[in-house]
């Protein structure tokens, strides 16, 4: 720090120079009185050799505070010398110029200080300015679809006298005509108000008690006539007949004045009905008959009552029979066989009318006739034959002894026991279609097949029934004919032709009215019950239950994972043949398999699931999730749902199916401009904003506490 | 006067949008208050026949943009299940029914009866065709419904318009017929017969002999895959596509004689049933059978799925009806019949009939209840060969020995058809265009599993486990991947290093298989050698120069 000179100095020596010679001691007393140290001057007094910020030559200014503070030249020592001069104002106004605080412009910050503060402002001023678009933006592209140009407005159909309005300038001459017509009218409905003039005037014209009598009697007359609305409506869903004849001549009475006509053609029709004449073939046409050969008037009357029987017999809708064409046997469609007594010399084929047929003219017989081979199957309800079979079986049995238990044991019925003797003649028989058959190889085939078809049918199809009663309850069609019919039909006969074509001719012979066919309504089940277990006999070599549940057993064997045995026989042990590895060495080297997952079909006895991977449909389905999702739930519930027309409405489709953004065709997309701004709401925006201000806040606090730390520090 | 209230003009500031339950902006207009506010409720239960899945909750999730992607999703499948909902409005048609007076059994009303009582379009489509002479018959509807194709065994095929009772083409296969189908339009139908199975037009020309489908004994048809079934005597299940012609896959079931066969509408699985009274569902893409269920004790008969799949009916020769639950596979109910129905189908409103010789019963929605009487009862002269209801027609068609009956079932079929799925009265124009969509719709046989949403599932399987997948399809193991070098720092991984190291792989690659060659042919040469070693050889004539004037042998 450098000492600077009290200002009284330079007076003195001023003095001094002046003079010339002064006495010390008068030099002393001046610096006295002015406060000079004397020693200390020597080293006070230096001058300025250094280029420092106070510019002056002898050092003279200001004196720091702390050393010179005794030394320090003060206003009223100076003011001394002003002692008895006017004027003082002038002065006055000089020191308080001087006395008012220096106003001085700070040094210019360094460029890139000034430009990054400068960048900063920018970017504030940018971001504000941006902000005001980001509800538009959000929205923008949170929304499903985009349709430019934006803030279309939306198609319109204008009324017709909008149309007119805006048309307004040129009308045709019709139009203007209408409108001079319209314009008075007073029926006509106003923009602005709810009624028209018309209807205005006739409120204001009614009084109170009038328009409320007018109000109820419209009411009323509308409550009678949903009343006769709803009336129509309970009487159209009547589905009685009898009502609706019964309406039907109510009304019709009603209608015509003539109610005694209907009474008596009522009564016309009845006496027609009664007296069996509308029949043909009746007792009083037989007689008239014989007459009408001589008699004219009996013959005319013939005449007209057949053609009443017609007219009677018409019915609304003749069904005609369906012929499928020319060549087929011409079958007319039959109705209601139920009570016709059936003619099976019918079924006998007509061979001439049959071009497929007429090549077998010349077959010779091969007499095989078979004999209905009724293989019947045995029952057994009670289970003890299965008792033996695997423990897992057991199960199975209750759950399907359990079934039947559940089973509505309402129907019994009766099946004959198996006849031996038909299957063996069967089989006889079918050797020896077999050996006959042997020489043609077409033929062979088919005869095989039929009657590897016919056995099979006899095992499945031929189950016979017999009814005891009558008063079925459960089978009433059955009982309604009154010879019930047998059916055997496999009977086969077969012939063989010398060319090789075989073919074959159903004939059903054996038609009696035996009770082979006919339902079993009786109410002691025992006998029923001894059919069943002749049934269950008939199939006890094949126990199905021990077969599946077995089958099951080793499939869970076989798909369980295997033990990993890595023990060495023989590694740290006396070796040779028969060497057998301790048990602990078993123990240690065993690694044990993994429990596979419970199989579907845990519970299930009777089921078995598969388990193994279908790898033709792994290869369609995704096996990883795309990205937002997180979750596989989540992306399945999302591809669950299908978008298709075959699914969907089409309004449905096609919001499902629109576009992200679609554009009008030839129409100028211009820029969005700040009308089309949206009011600034999202949060998300203002949070990303905050979080800038704050990186940058928290930025430039940084950069204080290193300032404040490098001054504890004591670093400038 | 009355007084009148007029729509206020709509006044563009006046226009509220407010969004109702669909989900679809409705302007409101200032208007005295509408005491019914919003569009008309629609009952939840109407709903839930559109939904799929259970519905999930988003509120956990973090990611708000998934968050609100699932929202938004969750809105759209709520307003497209409500729209469909709303849709059904526009199915008017009724089901049919039967309303018997007092004291009267629906069971004991004849066909006669219905007949009569019906309207005369309803009453004519009651009739039988008398067709004693070429046996029992089995029968197929069209998928509309318009079409009638019937097989005797004795070779007579024929096949019309039922109801308009016009023939297309009638014929003798002169063979054994076995089973009828048409295929997905009524252009084409397959027939098998005793040795192979043909596809006939609707002319009956003879389109096409499969011969790899042999000894067929029942048809079936998959109409979304263009799948038809074949099941085989000697216990093959064949599947063919019908669009490319080829065979899909052959699946040896071995199970015997296939004599009982039925599809699930809901998921394609075939099922089939077997003499020791189980019953299989299979797919094409696996070898062994998905389910194998023990129903019966005894030989199964007959074996049916409902239209929704949801229910299997099994008959066997233990002469019991049992009703399964398909998803549980449980027993529902079981009833005692007088025989094992020989057939058994569904109509697509539940409607179960049998047949039982030559009665032919029908239940009335056995699945929910076990039926204490049957809803109809018919009695046929011979015994029934087989059973089909007629799609969107309250018609069963009964095959039998002397021929064909159409019996009136009032209630059977669904009243409302789809247009654009089946319509029974499309034109030819619009039959062309149906099929050309159906093609290009078809779903692929690989997509048949027991679940029908498997295909929707994310499948979680490992990378090994996938390549193996690959591995098994294939049928071979695909060559290890071309040679990459890894990166490496310090400028090695420069192009031409790269190279080099690539080459250096290759030539020891073509190095070894050199090696191995030469190995080969050396063993090859001393195997030759100790030939000819062996090989007495005759001994060289001592040269000369004469030898070249010698006759030169060949």
């Amino acid at each position: 720090m450098t000492k600077l000179e009290p200002a009284g100095k330079l007076l003195a020596s001023d003095d001094t120079d002046s003079e010339g010679e002064v006495s010390d001691f008068a030099h002393e007393t001046l610096l006295k009185s002015l406060g000079v140290d004397k020693d200390k001057k020597e080293e006070t007094s230096k001058q300025r050799t250094e280029s420092v910020q106070e510019v002056s030559v002898f050092s003279l200014g200001q004196k720091s505070y702390d050393d010179t503070h005794a030394g320090k030249v003060h206003l009223h020592q100076l003011i001394n010398s002003l002692e008895g001069k006017s004027n003082i104002n002038i002065l006055k106004k000089q020191i308080n110029r001087v006395k008012r605080p220096t106003q001085h412009l700070n040094a210019p910050l360094s460029k890139p200080v000034a430009e990054r503060l400068q960048r900063k402002v920018e970017y504030e001023k940018a971001s504000t300015t941006v902000s005001h678009w980001d509800g538009t933006v959000q929205k923008n592209r949170k929304a499903d679809h985009l349709s430019f140009p934006l803030n279309q407005k939306p198609l319109q159909i204008k009324t017709v006298d909008e149309f007119l309005f805006h048309k307004s300038k040129k009308l045709t001459p019709l139009e203007e005509e209408i409108q001079a017509l319209m314009n008075g009218n007073k029926c006509l409905e106003r923009k602005d108000h709810d009624l028209s003039v018309l209807e205005e005037e006739a409120l204001t014209t009614l009084s109170l008690e009038e328009a409320r009598a007018r109000r109820a009697e419209l009411q009323k007359h509308r409550a009678l006539l949903s009343y006769h609305e709803a009336k129509n409506r309970r009487q159209n869903k009547i589905k009685s007949k009898k009502y609706h004849r019964m309406m039907r001549k109510r009304k019709m009475k009603e209608d015509s004045p003539k109610a005694l006509d209907i009474k008596l053609a009522d009564q016309q029709r009845a006496e027609e009905r009664a007296s069996l004449r509308h029949r043909a073939g009746s007792k009083w046409e037989k007689g008239r008959k014989l007459i009408a050969k001589h008699d004219e008037k009996t013959k005319f009357e013939l005449d007209a009552q057949k053609q009443k029987h017609e007219e009677l017999m018409v019915r609304p809708e003749p069904m005609g029979s369906v012929d499928l064409s020319a060549e087929t046997p011409t079958i007319p469609a039959t109705f209601g066989n139920d009570g016709d007594a059936f003619d099976h010399a019918v079924l006998k084929l007509p061979v001439e009318n049959n071009p497929w047929l007429s090549c077998t003219s010349e077959t010779t017989k091969n007499d095989s006739k078979l004999d209905n081979t009724s293989v019947t199957a045995k029952c057994d309800s009670g289970d003890e034959l299965l008792c033996d079979n695997a423990a897992k079986s057991s199960s199975l049995m209750t759950w399907l002894s359990q079934e039947e238990n559940n089973s509505v044991e309402s129907m019994k019925t009766v099946v004959p026991a198996i006849d031996s003797e038909a299957v063996k003649k069967f089989k006889e028989a079918f050797s020896k279609i077999k050996s006959s058959g042997d020489g043609e190889d077409g033929s062979y085939d088919f005869i095989q097949e039929r009657a590897e078809n016919s056995e099979h049918e006899a095992n499945s199809e031929s189950l016979k029934f017999k009814t005891l009663d009558k008063g079925d309850h459960k089978f009433p069609n059955l009982n309604t004919g009154d010879s019930p019919e047998e059916i055997s039909c496999t009977n086969l006969k077969t012939k063989s032709n010398s060319t090789g074509s075989t073919l074959f001719k159903p004939e059903i012979e054996n038609i009696s009215t035996s009770s082979d066919l006919k339902f079993v309504h009786d109410d002691n089940n025992s006998l029923g019950d001894e059919q069943r277990m002749t049934i269950e006999q008939a199939f006890a070599d094949d126990d199905v239950l021990a077969e599946f549940s077995f089958e099951k057993n080793e499939l869970i064997e076989g798909s369980k994972p295997k033990d990993i045995d890595l023990s060495l026989p023989g590694w740290g042990e006396w070796g040779g043949t028969g060497v057998v590895p301790s048990k602990r060495k078993k123990r240690k080297f065993l690694t044990k398999a993994k429990p596979p997952p419970p199989r579907k079909d845990v519970n299930l006895d009777h089921v078995i699931i598969t388990e193994d991977r279908d790898i033709q449909i792994a290869k369609h389905q995704v096996h990883d999730i795309p990205f937002p999702f997180v979750n596989s739930d989540h992306f399945e519930k999302t591809i669950v749902r299908p978008v298709g027309s075959t699914w969907n409405t089409p309004s449905t489709v096609k919001s499902l199916t629109n576009p992200e953004v679609s554009t009008l065709l030839g129409a100028i997309i211009s820029p969005m401009d700040s009308e089309s701004k949206e009011p600034n709401k999202t949060k998300n925006k203002n949070n990303f904003k905050k979080q800038k201000v704050g990186a940058h806040t928290s930025r430039s606090s940084r950069k204080q506490n290193r300032l404040q730390k490098l001054k504890i520090l004591g670093i400038d | 006067m009355a007084g009148r209230y007029y729509e206020k003009r709509k006044l563009s500031s006046e226009i509220k949008k407010n969004e109702d339950e669909d989900g679809l902006s409705v302007s409101e207009v200032a208007q005295p208050e509408d005491p019914f506010k919003g569009s008309a409720p629609i009952p939840e239960e109407r709903k839930s026949l559109y939904k799929r899945g259970k519905e999930f909750p988003v509120d956990g999730i973090k990611n708000k943009k998934l968050k609100g992607f699932l929202r938004n999703t969750k809105k759209r499948d709520k307003a497209a299940v409500n729209q469909a909902a709303r849709y059904e409005l526009l199915l008017t048609e009724e089901p049919g029914y039967i309303e018997t007076e007092e004291g009267e059994a629906t069971w004991e009303i004849k066909q006669r009866e219905i007949a009569d009582a019906a309207d005369i379009t309803s009453a004519s489509k009651y009739f039988e065709l008398r067709l004693d002479q070429f046996g029992p018959y089995s029968v197929d509807y069209t998928r509309n419904g318009r079409h009638l194709l019937i097989g005797g065994r004795r070779g007579h095929v024929a096949a019309f318009d039922w109801m308009a009772k016009k023939p297309m083409c009638e014929m003798n296969v002169m063979e054994a017929v076995n089973d009828v189908k048409w295929l997905h339009t009524e252009n084409m139908f397959a027939v098998a017969q005793h040795r192979w199975t043909y596809i006939y037009d609707n002319q009956g020309i003879e389109l096409h002999c499969l011969k790899r489908l042999d000894q067929t004994l029942k048809l079936d048809f998959l109409p979304y895959h263009f799948l038809l079934l074949a099941a085989n005597a000697r216990g093959f299940l064949q599947y063919l596509d019908i669009s490319q012609g080829q065979i899909v896959s052959t699946i040896n079931t071995k199970c015997g004689r296939l004599e009982v066969l039925c599809q699930n509408p809901a998921n394609a699985v075939v099922l089939l049933g077997h003499y020791n009274g189980t019953v299989t569902m299979w797919s094409p893409n696996q070898k062994k059978p998905l389910v194998k269920m023990l129903s019966h004790k005894t030989a199964l008969r007959s074996i049916a799925v409902d239209q929704t799949g949801n229910y299997l009916a099994t008959s066997a020769q233990d002469r019991k009806l049992k009703i399964f639950d398909v998803r549980t596979f449980k027993s529902l109910h079981t009833w005692s019949v007088p025989a094992g129905a020989s057939h058994l189908k569904f109509s697509q409103r539940g409607f179960l009939g049998a047949s039982f010789q030559n009665v032919v019963e029908i239940y009335n929605n056995p699945c929910i209840q076990p039926p204490t009487n049957p809803y109809l009862t018919h009695k046929l002269k011979f015994p029934a060969s087989d059973l089909d209801f007629c799609p969107y027609e309250d018609v069963l068609g009964v095959g039998c020995a002397d021929g064909f009956v159409s019996l009136l079932v009032p209630g059977a079929g669904e009243p409302n058809y789809d247009s654009f799925e089946s319509n029974p009265y499309r034109s030819k124009k619009q039959r062309k265009e149906w099929e050309v969509r159906a093609l290009l719709e078809k779903i692929q046989p690989d997509m048949i599993s027991l679940d029908p949403f498997q295909i929707a599932r994310v499948d979680m399987a490992t990378a090994e486990q996938l390549q193996k997948d690959k591995e098994e399809r294939l049928g071979f193991k695909q060559e290890s991947p071309k040679f990459e070098p890894r990166f490496k720092n310090k400028g090695r991984s420069k192009s031409g290093n790269v190279e080099k190291r690539k080459r250096k792989v290759r030539n020891e690659e073509l190095r070894k298989k050199i090696r191995s060659e030469a190995e080969k042919n050396n063993a090859n040469e001393a195997a030759e050698s100790q030939m000819e070693a062996n090989v007495i050889t005759k001994p060289l004539e001592p040269k000369s120069a004469l030898n070249r004037f010698k006759k030169k042998t060949k």
